[in-house]
């Protein structure tokens, strides 16, 4: 467990964004798997959800710039717990709402509201409406951002992959036309997003969003690898892509989903093959990222499936 | 071959089996997980040390007629993807994918034996 936070600086941000506590504070630290260093803020009957980088960590993303995309898409309606404030407390991070409700995939699978794909969809629909201003500036083609930066960690791997670099080769060869670019999540998969009885509740984790195709997030959600043996359910093994298209409400050319499907997989490949050499280095001593490595021939497998040449 | 049993591959499988099947179920929730996790991990260096060699035998063989340039004793498989990425087969794909194919089968043996029979969407 890492060291908790001050309160006082968390009373002061609270105080600050309008919602001051005169009572004693409680702090409780978050399980969840999250990357991110997670409070359970309580004072009497309220509750906060502090998220921070954990403690001496050099953080490869900016939890100012998630505090502000997590803003623009609560603004927008996305179903997302709604951000309060972000300041230094200890580390760079933000206070927002405690949302209610479960994250952990086996469990929302095993109790999955009927709708809640189509509800998926619907927040993929706000979020691809939702205003890019003041989130920087949008990349001009997608796809050759995407590809770049799987290029560069399968370069960091190191490994010779004959499989994903076909994968590459076609990715590169048959790029769709350049989207508007809109937000997307960018990890939008079970285990990111709290569900209740009444369905979908939030949509959390947004560390890895970025300006881009959101095309994108339908595919990441929809990949093998989390649908948790559910290949009769692709989305997200919870529905069809149907009902997910359906909530998301905008004509999706199949030929664009099948590349970012495809992208998906070599995403998810060259995951799988960073694991390893990061152990190599020291980078970790993780048993589970240590053996997924090894499922690099499942990424391999069904990115061949999907481009079917 | 001339060594005593277990063998490497036995005694990796014979920790493997117990991880699953002894320890594991009488741990909980994370440490559970881990060690099935562990016992997952075993079975796949057992698997490799059984069919590694032979896969390096038919990978090299599925590898060399799309090469005629590279040294046959060398790194078969790094040459290919390098020829890949340099885009040398840009205008035959199929045929590279055809001979992938069975690659990643051979290596789905090891690392996940059945993951091919699944059709999936």
């Amino acid at each position: 467990m890492s060291e908790p936070p001050d309160g006082e600086l968390i009373r002061a941000a609270l105080a600050g964004a309008g919602e001051p506590i005169a009572g004693a504070l409680e702090l409780r630290p978050l399980p969840g798997g999250s990357s991110r260093d997670l409070w359970l803020v309580a004072a009497g009957e309220r509750r906060w959800v502090l998220r921070r980088d954990p403690v001496g960590e050099r953080a490869q993303t900016s939890r100012e710039a998630e505090f502000a995309v997590q803003r623009a898409a609560h603004d927008a309606g996305v179903p997302v717990p709604r951000p309060i404030a972000f300041g230094d407390f200890g580390t760079p991070g933000m206070l927002m709402d405690y949302v209610e409700g479960e994250a952990i995939p086996r469990r929302v699978l095993r109790n999955a509201p009927s709708g809640l794909v189509g509800q998926l969809g619907v927040a993929l629909r706000a979020l691809r409406e939702a205003s890019t201003a003041g989130l920087g500036e949008a990349p001009g083609d997608p796809c050759v951002v995407a590809i770049d930066a799987v290029r560069a960690e399968l370069d960091a791997a190191g490994d010779a992959l004959p499989a994903l670099e076909l994968g590459l080769r076609w990715l590169t060869l048959n790029r769709p036309p350049p989207a508007a670019a809109g937000i997307v999540h960018g990890d939008l998969r079970l285990g990111n997003f709290i569900v209740g009885d009444d369905g979908l509740r939030a949509i959390v984790d947004w560390e890895f969003w970025h300006l881009g195709d959101p095309v994108e997030d339908i595919a990441w959600l929809c990949a093998r690898p989390w649908r948790f043996g559910a290949d009769d359910r692709p989305a997200a093994g919870l529905g069809s892509v149907a009902e997910l298209l359906d909530g998301f409400g905008a004509a999706v050319d199949p030929q664009r989903l099948r590349w970012w499907d495809a992208f998906s997989q070599l995403k998810w490949g060259a995951y799988c093959a960073r694991q390893a050499a990061l152990r190599r280095d020291g980078a970790h001593d993780s048993l589970e990222r240590t053996v997924v490595a090894r499922r690099v021939a499942e990424a391999e497998w069904d990115m061949l499936e999907l481009i079917d040449l | 071959m001339s060594g005593d049993r277990p063998d490497a591959r036995e005694l990796i499988e014979a920790v493997a089996v117990w991880l699953a099947a002894d320890l594991g179920p009488g741990l909980e929730g994370g440490d559970r997980f881990e060690a099935m996790v562990a016992a997952h991990g075993l079975m796949i260096a057992a698997r490799e040390l059984e069919l590694a060699e032979q896969h390096a035998t038919l990978d090299a063989a599925a590898f060399a007629p799309l090469l005629p340039n590279a040294d046959p004793g060398g790194d078969l498989g790094r040459a290919l993807a390098e020829a890949i990425a340099a885009g040398t087969f840009d205008d035959d794909l199929p045929t590279v994918a055809a001979v992938l194919r069975e690659h990643i089968r051979r290596k789905l043996a090891i690392a996940r034996p059945g993951y091919d029979d699944v059709a999936a969407p």
